[in-house]
């Protein structure tokens, strides 16, 4: 893995296997099934849960760090961070992702923000933050096994690592103190543009699998009019 | 005028160059021979673009437009510069297309990207000087707009003298977004130039409006706002208007005292109680005089109503508008007269 300054989650403490080897999610029984319509409106509802969640947790911890990170007007040009997924995504590729790509996708990128995410949480400082993270880590641990729910239901594999790709634990250089906290940044940063773009990705799905609604036509009946 | 040993000179007070090939300056002798000139460009440095906004039409591209400074007026050829960049990431971009909807604006067709905001702003540059504008930061799901609706139709309904059915189609780039959509209704009177605008049209593609004046000539406009983007609670931007469309109501036909196209108004002559009821139902609709603004109850008090007085008949017909409660939808089919 290529290690560079300030991309400190590449070194952190990362054996995530656990994540990829979620329990199987037993496919659902087809006959008279609601189809994965309530699932993925759990999962719509758990990322804006999430989001809610994120914004007071953000808040806490960019406190912690201190300025300029809490400044509302800080603008940092991104540089460094490369191994956080990104959630920006170009408008066409975007509108033509096919379901199986929009969830996997989603899947793979809260798999690895949940993966620094507790990497955070091990060198939080105060009890406190540590509880925040922790509390948020179990919500996004849930969100992950609703989508996995949606992909189940919907027949599509989990995705799997593939060797070599794996975040493993590197032992290296500590980055500066000022490199790690941007780095923290990028990440609360990630996440946050992630569960908004989630929000519209389950939100297209949502719309995608509904029945078209049934108009109800009332004739009014005109007694000797 | 000047003496021979004058080196310089200072011009003041100029008055700013009528024309792009700017002003010539001659110098002449005392007999009137040209001595040397040179061309005179005056004008005055840009100042600050503002007002910039921006629309993407169908979630495909961006499209945007601004004031310049000082009503544009330079005297100098300006150059005008719209810029954009992702925040966070990027490095800074010039958008290619002038011009777009007008002689300030420009139009970004491609690579556009979703989930972070852009940065947008507008530098000005001439010969003198240059400006920039404020940055307007902005999300593009935020400023999606769409067409105005296509087919748009207006028509009698039967014999009723001051209601017109409005139908029109959703534009069909909104199937694609998966969008709910609010529509906006106005229509004028032929000769006048008051709008009156029927608001809070949603998800419907019919409209009855009722409260209308007996034949008369009614230009009617509806255009359509992609509410409600992917889940978000939010208006997107309305659309242009469609192109108008004109119908007429018919010609009141009831007979009476005064003769011709009367409107139920105070101070005639009552002809029967059913008469009267039915006038004092008009007058209260005309009050109402707008589509699924009707509520529930008001429908249902209509209807015992009409239950109530079903016995006498009239050749006068009533039906309200396309009420809506509780996100059901229910259209009031008009029977034939």
């Amino acid at each position: 893995m290529d290690l560079r300054a300030g991309d400190s989650w590449g070194m952190l403490a990362c054996l995530c296997t656990v994540l990829w080897h979620l329990p199987a999610v037993p496919a659902l029984n087809r006959t008279g099934d609601p189809g994965p319509g309530p699932s993925i409106q759990k999962t719509y509802d758990l990322t804006r849960y999430l989001e809610h969640q994120l914004r007071s947790l953000a808040g806490t911890y960019l406190n912690y760090l201190g300025p300029p990170f809490n400044e509302p007007d800080f603008n940092p040009p991104r540089l460094g961070a490369e191994t956080l997924p990104r959630a920006t995504v170009n408008l066409e590729v975007w509108r033509s992702l096919n379901d199986k790509l929009r969830l996997t996708q989603n899947y793979e990128a809260y798999s690895h923000l949940l993966c620094y995410l507790r990497g955070l949480n091990r060198q939080a400082a105060t009890a406190e933050l540590r509880r925040s993270l922790a509390h948020f880590c179990t919500s996004l641990q849930g969100l992950l096994g609703s989508i996995a729910g949606v992909m189940a239901a919907l027949g599509y594999p989990l995705p799997q690592p593939l060797p070599g790709t794996e975040p493993i634990w590197s032992p290296g250089p500590a980055p500066s103190d000022f490199l790690q906290k941007m780095d923290d940044f990028w990440l609360l940063k990630e996440l946050q543009t992630w569960l908004w773009r989630s929000a519209k990705d389950f939100n297209r799905l949502k719309k995608k699998m509904q029945p078209p609604a049934a108009a109800v036509t009332l004739h009014l009946e005109a007694h000797g009019f | 005028m000047l003496n021979a040993s004058t080196l310089a000179l200072v011009l003041a007070n100029l008055n700013g160059s009528r024309q792009q090939s700017g002003d010539n300056l001659v110098c002449h002798a005392r007999d009137g021979s040209i001595l040397a000139g040179s061309c005179l460009y005056v004008g005055l440095p840009p100042e600050k673009p503002f007002n910039i906004s921006c629309w993407s039409k169908n979630m495909k591209d961006l499209t945007c437009r601004w004031t310049p400074g000082a009503h544009g007026e330079t005297f100098l050829h300006t150059n005008y510069s719209l810029k954009y960049k992702l925040r966070w990431y990027g490095q800074d971009n010039t958008c290619e297309e002038h011009h777009a909807v007008g002689p300030h604006s420009c139009h970004i067709p491609k690579d556009l990207a979703l989930f972070t905001p852009y940065e947008i702003w507008v530098e000005a540059t001439n010969r003198l000087g240059s400006a920039r504008s404020d940055v307007l930061t902005l999300d593009i799901l935020d400023v999606v707009t769409t067409d105005p609706p296509p087919d748009v139709h207006v028509s009698r309904v039967g014999g009723l003298e001051d209601q017109l059915s409005v139908r029109w189609v959703s534009p069909p780039a909104l199937k694609d977004f998966l969008f709910q959509a609010k529509y906006q209704i106005r229509y004028r009177v032929e000769d006048s130039v008051d709008w009156k605008v029927v608001d809070d049209v949603s998800n419907q593609t019919s409209c009855r409006l009722a409260g209308l004046k007996p034949g008369t000539v009614y230009f009617v406009q509806v255009r359509c706002n992609p509410f409600g983007i992917y889940g978000s609670k939010k208006a997107g931007i309305w659309s242009e208007w469609s192109h108008p469309t004109a119908a007429s109501t018919p010609r009141s036909e009831r007979p009476g005292p005064g003769g011709g196209a009367c409107e139920p108004r105070g101070g005639e002559p009552s002809s029967g109680p059913v008469r009267r009821e039915l006038k004092q139902f008009l007058g209260w609709l005309k009050k109402h005089a707008y589509c699924s603004n009707l509520s529930f109850r008001l429908y249902d008090q209509w209807r015992a109503w009409m239950q109530k007085s079903h016995k006498t008949r009239n050749q006068h017909r009533t039906r309200g508008s396309c009420p809506r409660a509780d996100g059901v939808r229910r259209e009031v089919l008009p029977d034939k007269l």
